[in-house]
């Protein structure tokens, strides 16, 4: 069971407040939207969240801990923001070998299901540098849920994905949320929000405008 | 055990896999050690040296490592030359620790949960880096020497210093100490300094800034004898143990590992706070 507690975060970057007191809460179990247009706060929310960024003001409690203090990232956190990078030497499968490496969590057979989930074949020794748009975007799909993380954030993951892509992610985050894992998820597109999520933050020049949730926007 | 994987990544993809740390040293030695043996053996030696002379194993290097006793903009040669063995080495370890964290390292950085571990790998890469390209530097410049059969044993050639270094006898020690390792262990330990200085400086400016301010301490550190100017003693012909006034062979090798130290520490702190944002 995992909660997550925004309150009050303010983050001024350059002189220029990107987000103003914020508050929200969230637990385990259930998929929340961030929508606003470009330029609204969702990426720095995301950053904020998963410890990226420190805020300004207020603070951040995961599962009763501090973030930045008690923790500099929140514990089993997969994280897909815009524009993901891996290798571009390494095929999709060693890119994301070499992640999971790190907490060895996970063995070959649970990456190359990740990869077959977002639709991206396990056995493919093309290289990073030769995917397509769409393709990176399923890889930094596959690295942020292979390890069955409590949290996943992720910013914008249907950008540059086809009807197939979208339908797939809309899949693979019911799925995510039925093992239990709190999802938290940017786009701007609100009618794809409205599909996936059970509630949604609407942000607006940094701050949470409306808290919406799933009859009132269905 | 993250510190050790994460190591591991650091040194493959920003040391191994980048050819120019190993081209780069290797080219400024051979370039310099060919350049040096040039103007000893071919350009008329009776009428350069007036003796018949040929260039040893410590002359090299301090063609290499020298700098100049006082600078004169109007003999650049061996100004440029010493800028560039340690300026090269700043601008190679310069944007990978950047473009990790804001890449590929972003999701090894979450995954060993630790800013602290990220920072110390970073420390440890920059130092590996750093002992690398003056390693192949130096394994070069041997190479070189064992290639045209020069001598390994003596110091730095009387001739030589006055010849290519324009060090007068009034300028020279007496009785200078002979040719040991701190002449070249005092560059190396200082470019260890200022490349770690170089790194932290980037945490609170872009790194093309923290490049240019290094470039400019080593300027100055040219124009003014100073002991203050770290630059100072990473140049062989401002030891004491070589010209008359020299900076301190010990006071260089404390201000180094002080400097060093401080800029561990200090972008230890630094980095637990900083925002990690993308360069967009």
């Amino acid at each position: 069971m995992m909660t997550i507690e925004v309150k009050n975060v303010s983050k001024t970057i350059r002189r220029q407040p990107v987000i103003q007191h914020a508050s929200l809460s969230m637990q385990s179990g259930r998929i929340y939207g961030l929508q606003g247009i470009n330029g609204s706060g969702k990426t720095m929310l995301m950053r904020l969240i998963s410890g990226l960024i420190v805020p300004t003001d207020g603070w951040i409690l995961i599962n009763g801990k501090l973030l930045g203090k008690d923790l500099a990232f929140p514990e089993r956190m997969g994280l897909f923001l815009e524009n993901p990078a891996f290798l571009d030497r390494y095929s999709g499968f060693h890119n994301l070998k070499m992640l999971s490496s790190i907490q060895n969590r996970i063995g070959d057979s649970q990456i190359r299901s990740a990869l077959d989930q977002v639709g991206l074949d396990p056995f493919d020794h093309k290289h990073y540098r030769k995917f397509s748009l769409g393709m990176k975007q399923r890889l930094g799909i596959a690295a942020a849920i292979m390890e069955a993380p409590d949290l996943i954030l992720l910013d914008e993951p249907t950008n540059s994905l086809d009807t197939d892509g979208i339908a797939l992610v809309k899949k693979i985050l019911a799925a995510e949320r039925a093992r239990g894992a709190l999802i938290l998820i940017s786009c701007h597109d609100f009618s794809i929000l409205q599909e996936m999520s059970d509630e949604i933050f609407v942000l607006e020049s940094g701050q949470i405008q409306k808290h919406l949730h799933a009859p009132d926007f269905m | 055990m993250s510190l050790k994987k994460l190591l591991w990544f650091d040194l493959r993809r920003g040391l191994f896999q980048k050819p120019l740390f190993f081209i780069i040293p290797t080219l400024i030695a051979l370039i310099s050690c060919f350049d040096l043996y040039r103007r000893v053996l071919f350009v008329n030696p009776n009428e350069t040296l007036g003796i018949k002379i040929s260039a040893g194993f410590a002359d090299f290097l301090t063609y290499l490592y020298g700098g100049t006793t006082t600078y004169d903009p109007y003999s650049g040669n061996p100004f440029a030359r010493w800028m560039l063995v340690l300026l090269s080495v700043c601008f190679l370890t310069l944007h990978y620790p950047n473009q990790d964290v804001q890449t590929y390292g972003q999701q090894l950085l979450i995954r060993t949960q630790s800013r602290l571990a990220w920072w110390l790998s970073k420390c440890i890469w920059n130092i590996a880096g750093v002992l690398l390209y003056h390693g192949l530097l130096i394994l070069s410049a041997a190479l070189f020497c064992l290639l045209v059969q020069a001598d390994f044993t003596g110091g730095p050639q009387k001739e030589l210093l006055y010849h290519l270094f324009q060090v007068v006898p009034e300028q020279r020690m007496p009785a200078a100490a002979p040719w040991n390792c701190c002449f070249i262990v005092l560059p190396i330990l200082v470019s260890l300094a200022l490349n770690l200085l170089q790194m932290t400086f980037a945490l609170f400016v872009k790194p093309i800034l923290s490049f240019l301010i290094l470039s400019a301490s080593m300027v100055s550190s040219a124009c003014f004898a100073s002991p203050c100017l770290v630059g100072n003693y990473a140049m062989i012909l401002r030891l004491d143990t070589v010209t008359v006034d020299g900076v301190s062979i010990k006071a260089g090798v404390i201000l180094s590992l002080l400097l060093l130290l401080w800029a561990v520490i200090v972008g230890c702190v630094r980095f637990a706070r900083c925002d990690i944002l993308n360069q967009d």
